[in-house]
């Protein structure tokens, strides 16, 4: 089942995105107006020129609390890279091992040429050659953390088609191409620990992404000497296709806010893509499973949140302390989601965003004197020996499964195996394993010894609706599944619906030199309309989507969760504040309902100038990005462009705006905009063609 | 992995410590003395390529190789070809401007064109009708993009970057584009200069070596005196205006100086080319030391409020003789700032009062990363030359020649707008309007 069956292609290397965060509101908030992405209460009145200005400007803010409790950075007010494009690439990533089965690894290209040759993402296809991008990483609502994606066009083994290395076959590298999605799974705000002197705040973030590539996607036949790829790539045929699972982490922006600062003083304009480490695993997408989430059983952090302790390299123990509920806010989770898969003779074990790395690559952030950036040694956080093991359904203590090897004592057997252990177990407790509840816990005697870490959540409901973009006033469907121990249910199954949206929380305790806080919050605005609740009767929703149907009220971002416990997120919190913790394992879709502009009172024939206020100046000085391409500034280059325009801008209903060409990428422009600037720009042809 | 950028910061204050001064005016003041710089081989072989994990100071390098190559005195006869009997800076026609224009490879009706040596193209009637000949210097845009291109690429009216751009003294900036023996005899190949072969291709894709400049000119009046012209590669042109407005169309002879200068290549490991743009150095603030010979482009005493910077003067598009304002809004990039003075001072030492020695690299910007998808990291981000961006306040060559496709607009056009004047090969298709 998926990347937790075999055979399993392993990947490791770097993490390279390019996002623009202008429209992020990070530093000053209501930079960008949420719900309808367009100019926010700061630069209400502001010329193009003072906007353009304002955004480069930079600001001293301090993280938590005011100077001189805490020190200040310099950031500047569009964000830590204004000059994004969004595009997103693996760096050398390279395929570190083929897993066929228990115990049987390729780790060598002597044995297999597939290890060693390059994994890279890929744009969307397009009849035009040289059209090919990037994939990119652009969330539904930007001024949040929980709705990241990224948009794709396929995956390729070996070098890209512009570098040639020695070691590539002399044929076009296998590629699968499809027009697909990744999704922010499990936020993980512990993936790395220890001391980080950076600036940039991203410290332990880090998350899953998965995306699935159909099997009629697969060519079939792939000139690649690799017996083990043709026997994958049979398997995958004659399943529902590939999917490809990848962590990310430790992400981090190149150049300092100091350097930007004085770099956009001097009237220099710098990309500062975000690097971070990038670890995963390319299986086989069996029918019925999602695309957008392993299939198995799910593990979380268990909500009677003990203490639990890692030791630094140092020795030192550290403690930490959750909270005891998933609705209240609290420290995020120390160990990450993971997923089990039960296998004949093994369970598999996907721990890729589980157990934390110790130590930053760059422990006083970026461009400080390190220990050798990507190439420093990387360690395991010590959380001392620890195990599988299963509560009996019929209750009792938990019954220790098989040790697991986190990576601790070498590093090599987590980063080069996509994190997934295959744990030998004992058939006789195979019963038990498949009603128990599975745990990782502390091993008796260990430094965690008899502490759950992670818990099952028997239970899992899961979505691959992520991230929608809906018309105004439409209805549309939602697809669930739900599993019961990775299989059918055998009792109905409520689900409560409830909306949330991200704040930025300006907390007026504190003075404006404390960087904002994004948050999540209970959403009362009645954005959709849904039922409160739902039951899924036995055993549905495990081969077949189950619709929810949900009606668009008003327009703007939200986030629709799905979740068992009638009890929302933020319950009885000050301004019913969730936190962000719960989404590291929430089920939820985000939502983009489109605002319902009327432009029909606009004088005929359109006016450029109504074009450009109404519809094109928001991407001029919010992304300029777009502008190096086509100024979106000046009447003549955009007209100029059309035929390019046109064959980029979308509506959801367009197969154009699923692919990463779509203008703009934020797909934030409403139907009506759209059609706006389509009509003027047909406009402007017809009267150029008579000679008008 | 992306190269970090602090590393070219570091390598560009190393170079910036081995710099001479900046050259001085041919005025009264005796000339300071030069410190001490690294030695420049002035070579008329232009560079194929950057070297491998090349910095942005070894593309500076670069491109001043290209700028000395492509401004080599031209053998005479051949077009082209240095002549290597002479050195850079000493009289007479330079290799780049033998190079072949658009409008000698695109002829009407896809016909075509005559072989590489012999010249051709086709004239304004107001120039041929004062005796312009195909051999001479002809310049007919006065702006960076044709506004009588008959297709969708390109737009029928107004320059994509802004429209006019009008000197001190009250004239229209010239532009004209040359392209390389190697581009052409690929178009020539391949048939390009046809819509029908552009459309019948896959793909289009130029090898190594293509090469394209983009030159602009102002008019030497009587206003420029010896002091101001001896610093300007200057040429006798027809110069070509276009009816503006109720104003005809009108040709006259004069004397033009060489203001802007783009430099393109692709080359092997460059797939997105590499575009290095000069600038004569008395276009816009701040000034060459000691000079007082005032800006081709900039009235230091007009205020803001009287004289915006880098607005059009037009008028409903029509030329109005006010002095275009022309400020530098993205800076010279600093290796190239810092590797400038060393450069102009061996043009100088090479030929005495070489007008060579008066123009500065703003910068090259080429992709650094190649294999990123699609545009391969433009580095530095941003390039702009204060004759032929003046509008835009942010622009990269690379980004938008991205955008550039063929006349029918079927396939992108590996970065070069050029095949998008190929003129349709149909009897009704609409003729080109001077």
């Amino acid at each position: 089942m998926s990347i937790l069956s075999f055979p399993r292609i392993n990947f490791s290397g770097v993490f390279d995105t390019n996002p623009c965060t202008c429209n992020n509101d990070d530093v000053e908030p209501e930079v960008v107006q949420r719900d309808s992405d367009t100019f926010g209460a700061q630069l209400s009145g502001m010329t193009d020129d003072q906007i353009m200005d304002y955004v480069r400007e930079s600001v001293r803010m301090s993280y938590n609390a005011p100077p001189p409790t805490q020190p200040t950075f310099p950031f500047i007010k569009a964000g830590w890279n204004l000059y994004g494009d969004y595009t997103t690439t693996f760096d050398n990533a390279t395929v570190t091992s083929i897993v066929t089965g228990p115990g049987a690894a390729i780790t060598s290209p002597q044995v297999d040429p597939l290890v060693g040759q390059a994994v890279a993402l890929l744009g969307s296809v397009s009849s035009d050659p040289l059209r090919r991008g990037d994939a990119m990483l652009c969330d539904l609502d930007p001024t949040g953390l929980v709705t990241t994606q990224l948009w794709i066009g396929g995956f390729q083994f070996g070098a890209a088609p512009y570098e040639q290395s020695a070691a590539s076959p002399p044929m076009s590298p296998p590629q699968f191409n499809a027009d697909t999605r990744g999704f922010q799974n499990w936020l993980n705000f512990f993936s790395t620990l220890g001391p980080y002197g950076g600036e940039q705040n991203f410290i332990g973030i880090g998350c899953v992404m998965q995306f699935a590539i159909p099997a009629s996607a697969i060519p079939d036949q792939v000139f690649f000497p690799s017996p083990a790829l043709q026997s994958f790539l049979n398997q995958a045929r004659n399943a529902a296709g590939i999917v490809v699972r990848f962590r990310l982490w430790e992400v981090e922006p190149q150049i300092t806010g100091a350097n930007l600062e004085a770099a956009f003083a001097q009237g220099q304009a710098l990309e500062n893509p975000a690097l971070g480490y990038l670890v995963g695993t390319i299986g086989i997408w069996e029918n019925g499973e999602p695309q957008s989430e392993t299939a198995g059983r799910k593990l979380t952090t268990p909500f009677s949140r003990q203490q639990t302790y890692y030791t630094d390299p140092q020795g030192n123990k550290v403690t930490w302390q959750g909270s005891a509920t998933p609705w209240t806010p609290g420290p995020p989770a120390l160990i990450g989601n993971a997923v089990a898969l039960v296998q004949p003779t093994v369970i598999s074990l996907d721990l890729v965003n589980s157990f934390p790395k110790y130590g930053f690559r760059n422990p006083s952030g970026p461009q400080q004197p390190d220990s050798q950036g990507f190439n420093a040694p990387k360690n395991k956080a010590n959380f001392g020996a620890v195990e599988l093991a299963v509560i009996p359904a019929t209750g009792g203590n938990p019954v220790t499964i098989a040790p697991i090897d986190y990576g601790l004592t070498n590093y090599a057997n987590y980063e080069n195996f996509g994190g997934i252990v295959d744990l030998p177990y004992d058939s006789t407790l195979a019963p038990t394993i498949a009603t128990g509840t599975l745990i990782v816990q502390g091993s008796s005697g260990s430094l965690n010894g008899g502490i759950p870490l992670l818990q099952e959540s028997t239970i899992r409901v899961v979505t691959d609706d992520r991230a929608t973009y809906w018309y105004p006033n439409s209805t549309n469907t939602i697809g669930l599944k739900v599993y019961d121990r990775g299989g059918p249910t055998t009792a109905d199954t409520v689900i409560y619906l409830y909306e949330y949206f991200n704040v930025i929380q300006q907390l007026t305790s504190v003075p404006d030199t404390v960087r904002p806080n994004q948050t999540v919050q209970q959403d009362t605005r009645g954005l959709l309309k849904v039922p409160a609740q739902i039951t899924i009767p036995a055993g549905q929703g495990f081969t077949d989507w189950f619709p929810v149907q949900v009606s668009c009220v008003q327009s703007g971002a939200t986030i629709l969760a799905f979740q068992t416990d009638s009890r929302q997120f933020g319950q009885g919190n000050t301004n019913n504040i969730t936190g962000v913790p719960c989404w590291s394992y929430a089920t939820y879709s985000s939502v983009r309902v489109y605002t319902n502009d009327d432009f029909s009172g606009l004088p005929q024939p359109l006016q450029w100038q109504d074009v450009y206020n109404n519809v094109l100046r928001f991407y001029y000085v919010i992304y300029p990005a777009m502008s190096l391409f086509i100024p979106l500034n000046l009447e003549d280059s955009v007209v100029g462009k059309a035929p390019l325009i046109q064959q980029r801008l979308n509506t959801p209903s367009q197969p154009g705006f699923w692919t990463t060409y779509n203008m703009p990428v934020t797909r934030t422009m409403s139907p009506a905009k759209v059609q706006l600037l389509l009509t003027f720009l047909a406009q402007q042809s017809q009267a150029a063609a008579k000679g008008t | 992995m992306r190269i970090p950028l602090f590393i070219t910061i570091g390598m560009v204050a190393l170079l910036a410590a081995c710099t001479g001064t900046a050259p001085e005016s041919t005025a009264t003041q005796a000339p300071a003395k030069p410190a001490a710089a690294p030695q420049i081989a002035l070579s008329s072989t232009p560079p194929s390529d950057l070297p491998a994990n090349g910095s942005q100071a070894d593309a500076v390098t670069y491109a001043w190789q290209q700028f000395v190559a492509l401004n080599w005195p031209a053998l005479a006869g051949s077009r082209g070809v240095p002549d290597t009997s002479k050195t850079i800076g000493q009289p007479g026609d330079v290799v780049w401007h033998t190079w072949k224009t658009p409008d000698e490879i695109f002829y009407p009706n896809g016909q075509a064109p005559p072989p590489w040596n012999q010249y051709g193209g086709q004239l304004p009637p107001q120039c041929t009708s004062i005796g312009a000949k195909p051999t001479n210097f002809v310049l007919q845009r006065t702006t960076k993009v044709p506004g009588n291109i008959n297709n969708q690429a390109i737009e029928t009216a107004k320059e994509a970057v802004g429209g006019t751009l009008t000197d001190q003294h009250a004239n229209l900036a010239r532009y004209e584009v040359r392209l390389n023996q190697t581009i052409f005899n690929a178009i020539v190949t391949m048939q390009y200069y046809t819509v029908q072969a552009q459309d019948n291709a896959s793909e289009i894709s130029f090898s190594p070596g293509v090469m394209e400049v983009k030159a602009s000119w102002r008019q030497m009046t009587s206003a420029d005196p010896p002091s101001v012209t001896s610093r300007y590669f200057t040429q006798t042109a027809w110069i070509y205006t276009p009816p503006f407005g109720t104003n005809p169309a009108t040709c006259v002879m004069g004397t033009v100086g060489l203001v802007g200068l783009h430099i393109t290549q692709k080359t092997t490991t460059l797939p997105q080319w590499t575009w290095a743009t000069f600038e004569q150095i008395d276009n816009v603030p701040p000034g060459a030391a000691g000079y007082t010979g005032g800006f081709s482009f900039n009235n230091p005493s007009c205020p803001a409020s009287n004289c915006p910077p880098n607005q059009s003067t037009e008028k409903n598009g029509v030329p109005t003789g006010v002095p275009t304002q022309v400020a530098r809004i993205v800076p010279i990039g600093s290796a190239a700032a810092a590797a400038n003075p060393t450069w102009q001072q061996a043009l100088a030492k090479a030929v005495a009062g070489s007008v060579f020695q008066y123009y500065q690299l703003i910068d090259i910007q080429w992709p650094q990363t190649p294999s990123r998808f699609p545009v391969g990291n433009p580095t530095p981000l941003l390039l702009a030359n204060t004759t032929m961006e003046t509008y835009v306040a942010e622009s990269s060559c690379i980004n938008c020649h991205f955008t550039a496709r063929t006349q029918s607009n079927k396939l992108s056009s590996d970065y070069t707008f050029m095949l998008a004047e190929a003129q349709p090969s149909s009897a009704t298709s609409k003729p080109r309007v001077k």
